[in-house]
């Protein structure tokens, strides 16, 4: 095989520069980051949920208290994340279509069609989830 | 290089990388380091041409054919000298002069535009010495242009290349504007003296491509047919050489000759020390190429070049040499080239010197016409330490008879 | 309005030190960012060492890091920079020999391993040309011109953060080869195109595009591989090889 060229290895954080680069490089490197925060996001989810295992009551007191009770500042992180998963799952979509080949040359313009898309679905999710909290309109 | 016996026996070479000094040792060995156009400022060639190969083989004792024939092509992009390709003309580009008109009839009423390279060359620079070339742009540089604009509409068929280099270079469009051309050094009929088995007179040595004069183009050379001759006898070569060293054994090193090269090197080029620069030797060489044994050559221009190459030589007695680094140390491959470079300035200049007429790419002012009776020959430059020895060989015809040339 | 450009260049001597240094070069006197660089070593300073070749973006050596994205020297106009201060490094993702030469052996190493040469099952030996349309011809046409200038790999984020990565510039030459309808060898290629470094590390950043010099869109080639090489898998699934 090949000599890697240790010396050179900008190392893991290569694909975050994304300073002077194309719009391509900006999806990509949006969508690493964004991959990273759900999966950061997950952890989080699957420790919440593993309060199921406490019992009924404790996790339903927990639910309470961060949506309506003392901690229910993490709500804004739950718009944060939505913004995330749009993001994320947009440029999913695109991918997997330009990956094999599809709309191959309209890459950018598909990447501003979807993103437009989900953030027009953003849009909405957070007009009901700003309702639901009991901000009016 | 070094030669034993008649035969090849070694080739000393510094690498770039690291600096050492490593000596190939073999059976047979191809030249095929291409020509030396680069002895002169405006060319078409990339840096690195400076006639290495042909100067090689000249110290090694093997003798160079025919090196006073330079070919110049008539449109290279001013200023940078990049070429824009024979086939802009040959699609139906015209030559305009600075008054923007076309000006070839004058010089080949039938041909126009699509006549050989030299007498296009000719034609160019007999506009720009009138006083009727373009100027202004590029510095002091005089120019003509070449005018593709009623061609609109193929040209992204077929000059996409042209279109693309007259953008990126000098930010012209070349369906709109004119683009500024002038002759540029693009070919050198002349090189080793081979035959058309790629073989020369000594064993173990075989030449091709630009490197070698056989010679396919005599005086000067048609488009395209620098390809072909790679194509042909580049595998020639390559067979050739192969079966020779199938045949033969590796002859003993000579230590001697490795050892005095060494020294010549590291105990006397990178030693010296007297201040002047090797670049503005080189550019100063180029320039004065240019200016005397360029397209219009005479016996006093011919003769100021002979002494300012001396001159130049002198010089290059007293270089300094600045980057005392051992790797990739470009100055010191500078140096060598440089070497190189006035090497093949005299051989060149002398030839010319000695053929008082005019042939092919080879144009005298004070002798315009064509001398068969005198110079049908090939002027062979053998290495002495005073300069080139010049001989000449008769030259082979067969089925071809030489006849007057018109366009 | 200085009538001077400002080039600030990174230096790396024989010992491994790193340092800048900076040269003014008159305005009048150049035209691309190679002019500068030969203007600084013939009058400034001798010791600074880069490789250049054609001047005319063909031969593929001139390849650095100007002003923060990789290009090639002897293309880039200064003007066109709009600045007077320029900053010029070695390109990245290869180990620096000495200041803007870098060590390229592992491209080609990489390049070598996609077999990049017609493959035919008859050997070499057939007795007539094999023909091919212009359509045929304009199906690889944009990727055989690949000058191997390196850009590509300094500008992919996943050759940075894994070196073994073939990158853009071997992937698009497998797809040249591939898609050239005289070449007979895809079966060969894809283990090592479709293998562990191959095709799937691509994440379509898109990068190696924009930056190439020639034109010829590595990321579209690799996208075209993707969908080649998992039809051969899948036929040879099902028998077919």
């Amino acid at each position: 095989m090949v000599e890697v060229n240790k010396e050179m290895k900008e190392g893991i954080t290569a694909w975050a520069k994304f300073y002077k680069k194309g719009m391509g490089y900006f999806a990509f490197a949006f969508h690493r980051l964004s991959g990273l925060v759900i999966l950061f996001y997950l952890y989080l989810h699957y420790t919440v949920l593993s309060n199921l295992l406490r019992g009924q009551a404790t996790y339903n007191a927990i639910v309470k208290s961060i949506t309506y009770g003392p901690y229910d500042s993490f709500l804004v992180l739950d718009f944060l994340l939505a913004l995330v998963i749009f993001y994320h799952g947009a440029n999913g979509v695109r991918l997997a279509l330009n990956e094999f080949g599809i709309g191959m040359y309209h890459h950018k313009a598909l990447f501003i069609t979807f993103e437009i898309i989900a953030m027009v679905l953003l849009g909405l999710f957070d007009y009901y989830a700003l309702q639901f909290v009991g901000v009016g309109f | 290089m070094f030669i034993e016996n008649g035969r090849f026996n070694s080739l000393t070479t510094i690498n770039l990388r690291t600096g050492d000094f490593t000596v190939f040792q073999g059976k047979a060995i191809v030249f095929a380091a291409g020509g030396a156009g680069r002895l002169y400022q405006f060319s078409t060639y990339a840096h690195s041409v400076s006639g290495d190969g042909d100067a090689i083989a000249y110290r090694a004792g093997i003798p160079l054919k025919d090196m006073e024939f330079i070919q110049f092509h008539p449109t290279g992009l001013v200023p940078s000298g990049i070429l824009i390709t024979e086939g802009a003309r040959a699609d139906g580009g015209y030559l305009l002069n600075g008054e923007k008109k076309r000006f070839m009839q004058a010089y080949a009423p039938n041909k126009l535009e699509k006549a050989s390279r030299d007498v296009v060359s000719r034609a160019i620079m007999w506009e720009i010495e009138a006083g009727r070339g373009a100027k202004g742009e590029y510095g002091d540089m005089e120019y003509v242009y070449l005018d593709l604009r009623h061609m609109a509409d193929v040209l992204d068929e077929r000059l996409p290349m042209i279109t693309e280099i007259a953008k990126k270079f000098n930010g012209i469009d070349a369906h709109t504007e004119l683009i500024p051309v002038h002759p540029a050094t693009h070919y050198t009929m002349g090189g080793i003296d081979s035959n058309v088995k790629t073989t020369t007179d000594y064993s173990g040595i075989f030449a091709a491509g630009e490197n070698a004069c056989v010679s396919i183009h005599g005086a000067n050379r048609l488009g395209s047919n620098s390809t072909n001759e790679c194509l042909a006898l580049g595998n020639v070569a390559g067979v050739s050489a192969a079966k020779y060293a199938m045949e033969h054994d590796i002859p003993d090193l000579v230590v001697s000759n490795v050892d005095a090269e060494e020294k010549r090197i590291w105990d006397d080029l990178l030693k010296r020390n007297g201040g002047e620069n090797v670049a503005k030797i080189r550019e100063d060489l180029r320039n004065n190429m240019d200016k005397n044994v360029g397209i219009f050559r005479d016996a006093n221009g011919l003769n100021t070049a002979l002494k300012n190459i001396k001159s130049y030589k002198e010089r290059y007695e007293k270089i300094s040499i600045q980057d005392k680094s051992s790797t990739f140390n470009m100055e010191l491959e500078w140096a060598l080239e440089v070497g190189f470079m006035l090497d093949l300035a005299e051989i060149i200049t002398v030839g010319a010197i000695m053929r008082t007429e005019s042939r092919g790419a080879h144009y005298r002012k004070d002798y315009p016409n064509r001398d068969d009776e005198n110079f049908l020959k090939h002027t062979i430059a053998t290495y002495t330490k005073d300069g080139p020895k010049i001989t000449y060989k008769p030259v082979v015809i067969t089925k071809w008879q030489p006849t007057v040339r018109t366009y | 309005m200085a009538d001077e450009y400002e080039f600030e260049i990174k230096r790396k001597d024989e010992s491994g030190k790193v340092y800048y240094s900076t040269y003014k070069v008159p305005k009048d006197k150049i035209s691309t960012v190679l002019e500068g660089l030969l203007y600084i070593k013939e009058n400034l300073d001798q010791s600074l060492s880069f490789r250049y070749s054609c001047r005319m973006e063909i031969c593929g050596s001139c390849g650095m890091e100007i002003d923060g994205k990789p290009r090639m020297a002897c293309s880039t106009i200064v003007e066109d920079l709009k600045k007077d201060h320029i900053k010029i490094e070695p390109l990245k993702h290869y180990k620096v020999i000495r200041d803007l030469v870098v060590d390229i052996d592992p491209f080609f190493d990489k390049y070598r391993e996609v077999k990049p040469y017609i493959i035919r099952d008859d050997d070499g030996k057939y007795d007539k040309e094999l023909p091919q349309t212009p359509e045929q011809f304009h199906e690889y046409a944009n990727f055989a011109m690949c000058i191997k200038c390196g850009l590509c790999m300094a500008a992919c984020p996943i050759e940075g953060s894994d070196p073994n990565y073939l990158g853009p510039a071997p992937l698009a030459a497998a797809w040249r080869y591939i898609a050239d309808n005289r070449d007979q060898g895809a079966k060969y290629r894809v283990e090592v195109v479709d293998g562990e470094e191959g095709t799937s590390r691509c994440h379509f950043a898109g990068e190696c595009t924009e930056v190439c010099p020639k034109g010829v869109d590595p990321s579209f080639a690799i996208q075209k591989l993707r969908r080649t090489a998992l039809k051969i898998e899948i036929a040879s699934i099902f028998g077919g090889r």
